[in-house]
């Protein structure tokens, strides 16, 4: 009976090893393809259609207008594009430094308390959870000059009201929620990191003497180098898509100064009606985004760090 | 003697299946009437009582509030051959993808066969949802018009005048920022639309609000603009009026922190409230020499389209006139202008209208002439290109005549 079961089990195997090697293609094709439909209908079409529309003058979605590369032209040429793609590139570098900088910095004090770590955990993951758009109606609120949190504040400490939201601060003013907002997602992602370290390594260290901020920085930092690489990675390409959190405190204003390329092409599309330049703006992105990704890889290198 | 069985077996299936299914027609309808719109409620009657009289009809009821991403849904709808069977929407300028997708019916014929139904619209408002082809495509419920929406207590209270020139507007502004109160709230950052409108309006006068900007740009439209940013510069606004829409300044008004808002009858019922005990509508104060005190902005520029494909199918065309009719008869227009306080389509006098709406309707009667918005005589990439100009001007950023040099090239692009 159980050598039965045994030898049973042992054609079993030996099938499925068969079924592995000489049809590995057939499976594989077999798996990928529900993920290959999903990708090629609601990504890769639209991409492509995108694509195509950008040769096109079409008002409203309807009566096309073969232009060639006009909406090509009229992007080079125009200031907002570039004072979007200036103001992605702030905002991604501020997200690099505070986001990704912040997350690592609360994540190493929360590994070094005893006491309240999952306290501090929920807490500033919390804001993640929470919609960009609920937290920019927030935002927009505390930012309100008449009616505002923060010029109430003010009002009580008998201080004048500030305009937050003028050319010069609106930026900064829809950074801070989003910073906010993600700072936990980072923590997480670099605190999960921090807890593959071996403890006999920081006992090793404490042996020798090392200091708490020696052991932060000759252990702690350098093995979870690779950590931080995908927190960079992921902090760029996400102000790339940056747009909710902006299109509720500013709408990109005033005069453009908040604007960023997610909030240009969607105004462009759904309220301009201007399917064909805003479908160029959406290519720009993905061009950008594309060449963005490649660079910080490049840059930042995979040099790993291993334990052995 | 088999096969013939199995044939009358196969046929009654099929018969059977045909009866199950001819009871249920169904019939999707999208209108602005849901959410917080002061008609929704009416709205759900109406359909509750259609479903009563015609259980053999299913309707699908897409209703939503109709802000932008609304508007290209339903735009994109009609492109695409998705279209709800009946559809409310536009009938101004921005009915263009709606009639030239050619997925709706005129309606002119239809009407000339139900004569009962037809003689419950104004001939006049008819006149004015035609579309530029002659065609009636949309038939009309309720129409709107807009002025100053004021706030009488803060007026006793401060002794202001409620303006009705340039002069009087100035010195109410100068005395509510003295009392540290808002003169005029108003979202000039991203809906700065009635404050366009009005300016040009007050400033040029009806012909030259009307003239649009595709055969010259009027030097009236430059006034008009300037006369906002004369305004912008006297403190009237909110100090973050740029960046707000109508939502944040209609708030402003309705705690009681702003004196004046220009807004539309649909805006009444909401900015009455707590803070703003007791408003009024007036016409917006006569700016310029051209313009005239009693002019106003007002139309019917929204209607129930009927989409041609429900139309031409004949399983579903008796029920989808029988709803369009139900939906756009005398009775139901008589309703929702009573519950939203607008113009009716109909010849009717809606009953039990607050004390602010019949200021509105009075004002309306007496008007010595009625534009339709700007925005329902231009190409829409035109307008938003003039909307987002607004905060530039006013800021002495970028000159009218440079915005408006602007708006023109795209507007006969867009032609």
């Amino acid at each position: 009976m159980r050598s039965g079961t045994y030898q049973l089990l042992l054609t079993f195997s030996l099938e499925v090893e068969t079924i592995k090697f000489k049809k590995d293609k057939k499976v594989i094709f077999f798996f990928l393809l529900p993920a290959l439909l999903f990708w090629s209908i609601f990504l890769f079409y639209p991409i492509l259609r995108s694509f195509y529309k950008t040769f096109f003058f079409t008002v409203h979605n309807i009566n096309p207008e073969f232009i060639g590369f006009g909406n090509y032209i009229k992007l080079f040429n125009d200031p907002v594009v570039w004072l979007a793609t200036k103001n992605t590139f702030i905002f991604m570098i501020a997200a690099v430094v505070f986001q990704v900088g912040l997350g690592i910095l609360l994540a190493i004090f929360v590994d070094l308390i005893k006491y309240g770590k999952n306290f501090f955990r929920t807490t500033f993951f919390f804001p993640i959870v929470l919609s960009a758009a609920s937290l920019g109606l927030l935002f927009r609120l505390l930012y309100n000059y008449d009616a505002g949190l923060l010029n109430s504040v003010l009002k009580f400490f008998d201080m004048d009201p500030v305009l937050w939201l003028d050319a010069s601060k609106a930026l900064a003013m829809v950074m801070i929620p989003t910073i906010w907002q993600y700072v936990g997602f980072y923590f997480v992602i670099i605190l999960t990191a921090l807890t593959k370290i071996p403890n006999a390594l920081y006992e090793v260290a404490r042996l020798e003497g090392a200091t708490t901020f020696q052991r932060v920085t000759k252990i702690t930092l350098p093995l979870i180098i690779q950590d931080i690489r995908v927190t960079i990675v992921l902090a760029i390409t996400g102000t790339l898509k940056v747009f909710d959190m902006v299109w509720m405190i500013t709408a990109g204003g005033p005069f453009d100064s908040s604007q960023v390329l997610g909030t240009y092409m969607y105004s462009t599309v759904f309220q301009r009606r201007l399917f064909g330049y805003g479908s160029t703006i959406a290519i720009f992105i993905i061009v950008l985004g594309v060449v963005v990704t490649s660079l910080t890889n490049k840059f930042i290198g995979d040099k790993d760090v291993t334990i052995d | 003697m088999k096969k013939s069985m199995i044939i009358v077996l196969a046929m009654l299936l099929v018969l059977s299946v045909g009866v199950v299914n001819a009871g249920a027609v169904e019939l999707r309808v999208y209108s602005m009437f849901s959410g917080a719109d002061p008609a929704s409620g009416v709205y759900e009657e109406l359909i509750e009582e259609f479903k009563a009289e015609h259980p053999e009809v299913e309707i699908v009821d897409e209703s939503a509030t109709l802000d932008e991403s609304v508007k290209v849904r339903i735009e994109n709808d009609f492109a695409s051959g998705n279209e709800p069977d009946i559809t409310m929407y536009f009938t101004d300028s921005q009915a263009k993808p709606i009639v030239e997708s050619g997925r709706v019916t005129p309606l002119d014929e239809i009407l000339a066969n139900s004569p009962e139904w037809k003689n419950g619209f104004l001939d006049s408002v008819l006149e004015q949802v035609k579309y530029s082809d002659g065609n009636i495509y949309a038939l009309p419920i309720t129409g709107f018009y807009e002025g100053l929406i004021v706030n009488l207590d803060l007026f006793e209270e401060h002794d202001v005048k409620i303006p009705e020139t340039k002069e009087e507007l100035f010195a109410a502004v100068e005395t509510f920022r003295a009392n540290d109160i808002v003169p005029m709230a108003a979202g000039l950052g991203m809906t700065p639309h009635y404050n366009i409108e009005h300016s040009i309006l007050k400033v040029g006068g009806a012909a030259a609000h009307d003239a649009g900007i595709a055969d010259e740009i009027n030097p009236m439209w430059v006034d008009g603009l300037n006369h906002m940013q004369e305004l912008y510069e006297a403190d009237a606004f909110q100090k973050d009026t740029l960046t707000q829409d109508w939502s944040g300044a209609r708030q402003l008004f309705k705690q009681g922190r702003a004196a004046m808002l220009v807004e539309g009858s649909w805006a009444i019922a909401d900015a009455q409230n707590e803070g703003a005990n007791r408003v009024t509508i007036v016409p917006y104060p006569k700016v310029g020499e051209n313009g005239n005190q009693s002019d106003l902005i007002a139309g019917f520029t929204s209607g129930m389209y009927l989409s041609k494909e429900a139309y031409n199918d004949d399983e579903k065309q008796e029920a989808v006139v029988e709803l369009l009719k139900h939906l756009t008869s005398k009775e139901a227009i008589k309703k929702i202008a009573e519950a939203n306080g607008g113009l009716p389509a109909a010849d009717v006098t809606p009953a039990g209208l607050s004390k602010p709406y019949q200021d509105g309707l009075e004002m309306f009667k007496n008007a010595d002439h009625v534009s339709l918005p700007i925005d329902a005589q231009i190409q829409r990439p035109a307008w938003q290109t003039l909307v987002d100009g607004v905060a530039y001007i006013v800021s002495g950023r970028r000159s009218a005549e440079d915005i408006l040099e602007t708006v023109r090239e795209i507007e006969l692009q867009t032609r």
